[in-house]
Parts: C-alpha cells; structure tokens; sequence
C-alpha cells in the first residue's frame, strides 16, 4: 500500500474500493505535512466531513462543532477482519497496537492512541466502529492537532513496524512484559509515581534484578549501553543510586509527585533507547532458551570488554 | 433537596434493579431510561439512544438529600470503595464518568473523561456483575468502611485504594494492574521488613489465604507464588511458569483488597489499634502461629 500514498492526499472514502474491507485508525494531537506508510497502514489526514461519514452518531452533533477546517490523522489499511459480519476486529486491533508501539519507540510520545479514541471501518456503504472508552473526550479535546509528526519518525516506526509486530504475536509473557509496562507508562490519567513505577518495572524486567549482576556488570552499566545502542542515554539525574532509590520510594508507597515528575521524560526516552536495542536483538540474534538473560550476558560482556559501540552491536545481534 | 446520581462504569446488576447501603445513605440502582432522559434530555432525545441505554443497562449510585456536594462526592467513592472491595473487580472511579446533581427542574452535570461513552456505548464489556451474593458483600463491605473511616487516611491504605483505582483505568494494561497491586499489597503486608522476604511476605499474605490453620501450607504456598509474580514485574525475573499462570495473575488484585479488608476489619474487632497500621504484618505473623487468631480475623472480615 505504500506505493499509494498519493490516493489519500485528497481523501475521498467513496473513491476506496467497496469490495475491499478499509480501517480507520485515528491518531490525536497530531497531524503531518504529507501521507506516509507506516506499516501496513497509511497515515494520512481526515477533513472534517470524510469524519462525519465515519463517526456517523449523534456524537457529531453533540460534541463536535462542525468546523470545516478540522481534520485529524489516520492510519488507513485494510485487514483480513470483518467487523460487519462477526464483528471480527482482532486483526486489526493488533495492527493499530503494533503502529502505536512502533511510533512510540521511534520518538513520538505526545500522540494519543487510536485504542483509546477507536478504530472504524468501512466496506461498500457498510460503516463500523469500535470506540475507545475514551472517544467522545478524545475527540473533542484533540480533533485540532497540537503538533506535527516529523516525517523522520514515521520512517523510523515503519521500518521498526515488522519487528514490533513479530515480537507482539511470537513473544512469551516474559518477552513483553517490558514494552507492555514501556506502554502503560504512557496511559491518559496518571500520576508521575504511577508513570514512574511502569517505567521501573520495564527497566527491571529487561535487565534483571537490580541486585543481580551479570557477570559483575551493574544493572545501570547495562541499561546504559543498550539506551546508547538504541540512540538514546541513561539520565544524569538516575546515576548514582538516584534511580534505584527512586525505584525504591516508589515501591514502598512513598509517592512524591514533584520529584517523580522530572523523571518521567527522562526514563521514558533511556527505555525507547533500551526498548529498541531489544527489538533489534529479538529480530537479528539467534533463537536462545532465556532471551532477557542471553541479552543481558550480551551487554555485560561489552561493557567489560569496554567494546565501542559498533563492537557491541555486532556481539548483541550476532 | 437535590439527589446525586453518579454512573458506576462497566457495572451490571442481575436478579433485581437495587439495593441499599443503610450505612452509607444510598442505593445502587439500575436506572430506567425515562429517568435518565429526564437528566440527560438533549443527549438522551438523540436517536438510538433508548435501545443504547436498556442494552448497557447502566448503573448509578444514588444519594437523596444531597445538600453538600462535596459530601455527597466523599459518600459516592465510599460506596465505589464498597463495590471494588466487595468484587475485587476493576471499576473505575464514578468520578470519570456522568455525574448528576438534580435539584427540581435544575440539573447539574459533571462529564468525567468518559464523558456518556462507557454509559452507552460499551454494552459489551462488563466487569463487575452485582448479583445477589454480591451485593450482600457490598453492603458489608459499606458497614466496614463506615466502621473503620479513620483508618483509610493511612498512608498504606491510601496508597492501595489508589492502586486499585489506578489499575482500573483504560490505557493500564493487565500486567500494568497486577504491578500496582502487588506493590501495594507488599506495602501493607510486610512494613518495614528488609529480609527473608519471600518466606515472610508467603507467611503473612499466607494467612489472608485462608481462614483454616491446617491449610496454612496451601495459603503460604499460594502467596509465595504470588511473590515471584511479584518478582517477575519488579525486578525483572522472566519466570514463564509464573508469567503464563493466569490464576496467579488475576489473584494479584484479590490479594491486595483481602489486605486492605483485613487491614479495617483488624482494628475496628480490636485486634489492631487505629494508629498501629503499619504493624499490621506483624499481626499476620501472630495470626500464623497461633490458628484461633487468624480465625478471629477472618470472622472480622466480611465474606
């Protein structure tokens, strides 16, 4: 489909073929300066009366003032679901979670994500739609984008795409675990401390106990070469113990939301980094028995060896 | 004198349309359409939106005499409070969604960010089913809180309801939730414990297990299976077995709201002074070696 981006420059939904199940992914806050594939999908913008036809409830009147000039993104692809016939949506619905998971490890983290909003279909004059529990809030407070999405990082999460969809069908439990919390922590209505244990619980169940050392290599020392792999860093203000005794106040119930508020960002971007060293690991290196363990040894041998960074990339995903 | 209606999400009631909560002063009600259009009228009129309304079946909590709003809000998360302790089951806070204060003719509305989607439009996902088992559970779970309101200021409970709220939230995965709480459940049960965690933290959540001291090693067993699910999140243990068990899992949130039960109802029977809530694992410890004291603690927690 990415050859046929320039369909949807001039969005027309009755010019899309009406044999061929279409999906509707909308991604809020958002807009871009021109379609492009992410995936299976094509991002591209919706005016306001395109979203009309597909909205097609009372909320239209309701919420929404119809302000022609109005428009937002949306992923559109087509699936192998049929909603209109067995209300079939799971294909789709991994679709949109893998382009979610993919431009959130490529850079962008202010978007909201299409499960929260909804997802809708079309197929002849047939018109579906799963909502978000969030969808009328949504809609309402991000139908006018507050940025744009740079081009770079819709190419970044289109060619991570293939590997995020792989690791959300084929990974166990304890393989996602770490981009399940990496996600949560990005949840509409938390608090900093709720944001900052995901984000702790990710570290951890990527690199291991925070007790344990690999080979004599600190948790720290590890998390810190795969976020630099991942063309990220480990945050100055978490250096020297600070993480862990956050990590620590935390899980004890001593939420201190000014403090913690600081480290959100920080540690969101050091777990993009590591996320996405992982990603290219689980992609690139042999099948092992322990994942996690087999990248942690990978990293501690690195680390020890002081390998530059080409040197550990190689050893990571040899 | 005005009446409060606030939507309890993704809740269903079966076998009746309502029950009381005397110590509260409310009812939990499934409320007919007329008089939520009477409420509701500008959305409610809009086409499809009775058949919408009888297929989600929504249910309020509904507080009479609602003179003080912010009294009213107090007695409305008590109540949610009640539901959530007495099912264990991730319902969000009435806070974020539709709020109604009816005075008259006057009708003031609080949109949560739910806004009238989860109260019409998600007729398929239900989490918490109000039969009447349940519901008597509710009620005594209502008489507890209301028996013990000076306990829920501290800090340990403060932090486990917020768990249990914030687990229930759209956008908090599964795992998400059970990493809250489990995290809060270790906040109430071991206190300031730095060691022997596993063994400790499997001997006290062991007697939450069960009330019976010839199945202590099953209730200990249990916890300590909890606990390595605890690890898994915390401290990044890919144990597959633990990580795969989905009887574990959803146990994690089952715990930390017998924790919380246990925690009232161990001070308003006197086993556990008000201002000695921290100690509360050390009680457990008691109640573990010496089976009549974990019975009188489990006859103090309503079933």
């Amino acid at each position: 489909m990415s050859d046929d981006t320039d369909l949807f420059s001039t969005f027309l939904l009755s010019e899309l073929d009406q044999q061929v199940h279409w999906f509707f992914a909308p991604f809020m806050q958002i807009t871009i300066s021109e379609p492009a594939a992410l995936g299976p999908m094509v991002l591209t913008r919706l005016d306001w009366m395109s979203w009309r036809f597909l909205e097609r409830t009372e909320l239209v009147e309701e919420y929404i003032l119809p302000q022609t000039d109005q428009e937002a993104v949306v992923g559109i692809f087509t699936s192998a679901s049929n909603p209109s016939r067995d209300d079939d949506w799971s294909e789709a619905e991994q679709i949109c979670e893998a382009a979610t998971i993919a431009l959130r490890l490529a850079g962008d983290t202010n978007f909201v994500e299409p499960r929260l909003v909804g997802l809708y279909s079309k197929y002849g004059s047939t018109y579906a739609r799963r909502p978000g529990h969030y969808r009328q809030d949504m809609l309402q407070q991000h139908l006018q984008p507050e940025h744009k999405l740079k081009p770079a990082i819709i190419v970044d999460a289109h060619q991570n795409y293939e590997a995020v969809q792989t690791l959300l069908t084929r990974g166990t439990q304890a393989e996602l675990l770490s981009l399940e919390l990496f996600r949560d922590s990005f949840g509409p209505y938390l608090g900093s401390g709720d944001r900052l244990l995901f984000l702790f619980a990710s570290l951890e169940a990527l690199f291991l106990p925070w007790r344990e050392r690999v080979t004599g290599v600190t948790l720290e020392r590890r998390a810190a070469l795969a976020a630099a792999l991942g063309g990220t860093s480990f945050p100055a203000t978490l250096e020297d113990g600070a993480a862990r005794k956050a990590r620590n106040q935390l899980a004890h119930g001593e939420p201190d939301e000014i403090a913690f508020a600081s480290l959100v960002a920080p540690m969101q971007e050091m777990m993009r980094g590591a996320l996405r060293c992982w990603l290219k690991f689980q992609n690139t290196a042999s099948q092992t028995h322990e994942p996690v363990r087999e990248f942690n040894s990978r990293l501690a041998l690195s680390v020890r060896n002081n390998e530059a960074a080409g040197e550990a990339s190689d050893r990571l995903n040899a | 004198m005005a009446t409060f209606y606030a939507h309890l999400p993704f809740v269903r009631v079966a076998g009746f349309t309502s029950f009381q909560l005397p110590a509260l002063r409310l009812e939990i009600a499934q409320l007919p359409f007329d008089k939520w259009e009477k409420m509701d009228g500008g959305f409610a009129g809009l086409r499809n939106q009775e058949s919408r309304y009888h297929a989600s079946a929504p249910v309020f909590v509904i507080v009479s005499d609602a003179a003080d709003f912010e009294a009213v809000e107090k007695m409305v998360s008590l109540a949610h409070l009640a539901v959530v302790l007495g099912s264990a089951a991730r319902v969000p806070s009435p806070q974020l969604s539709m709020q109604y204060l009816v005075s008259g003719r006057s009708v003031r509305r609080s949109i949560g960010p739910f806004a009238r989607e989860v109260l019409l439009y998600h007729s398929d996902t239900v989490r918490c089913v109000i039969d009447e088992l349940t519901a008597a559970r509710v009620v005594k779970m209502s008489n507890l809180i209301v028996a013990a309101t000076h306990v829920l200021s501290a800090a340990e409970i403060q932090f486990a309801i917020r768990s249990l709220n914030r687990g229930a939230l759209t956008g908090v995965s599964e795992m998400g939730n059970v990493a809250l709480c489990l995290v809060a459940a270790e906040e109430i049960v071991m206190g300031r414990i730095t060691n022997q965690l596993t063994a400790t933290f499997s001997r006290r959540a062991g007697v939450l297990m069960t009330p019976h001291a010839h199945l202590r090693e099953k209730g200990e067993a249990h916890a300590r299976d909890l606990y390595r699910l605890r690890s898994c999140f915390l401290h990044g243990e890919a144990d597959a077995e633990i990580l795969s068990d989905e009887t574990i899992i959803s146990s994690a949130r089952y715990l930390l709201v017998r924790a919380v039960v246990a925690t009232l109802a161990a001070v308003t029977n006197g086993l556990l002074s008000s201002d000695s809530v921290s100690y509360f694992g050390e009680l457990l410890d008691s109640a573990a070696n010496t089976p009549l004291l974990r019975e009188q603690l489990h006859e103090a927690m309503p079933r």
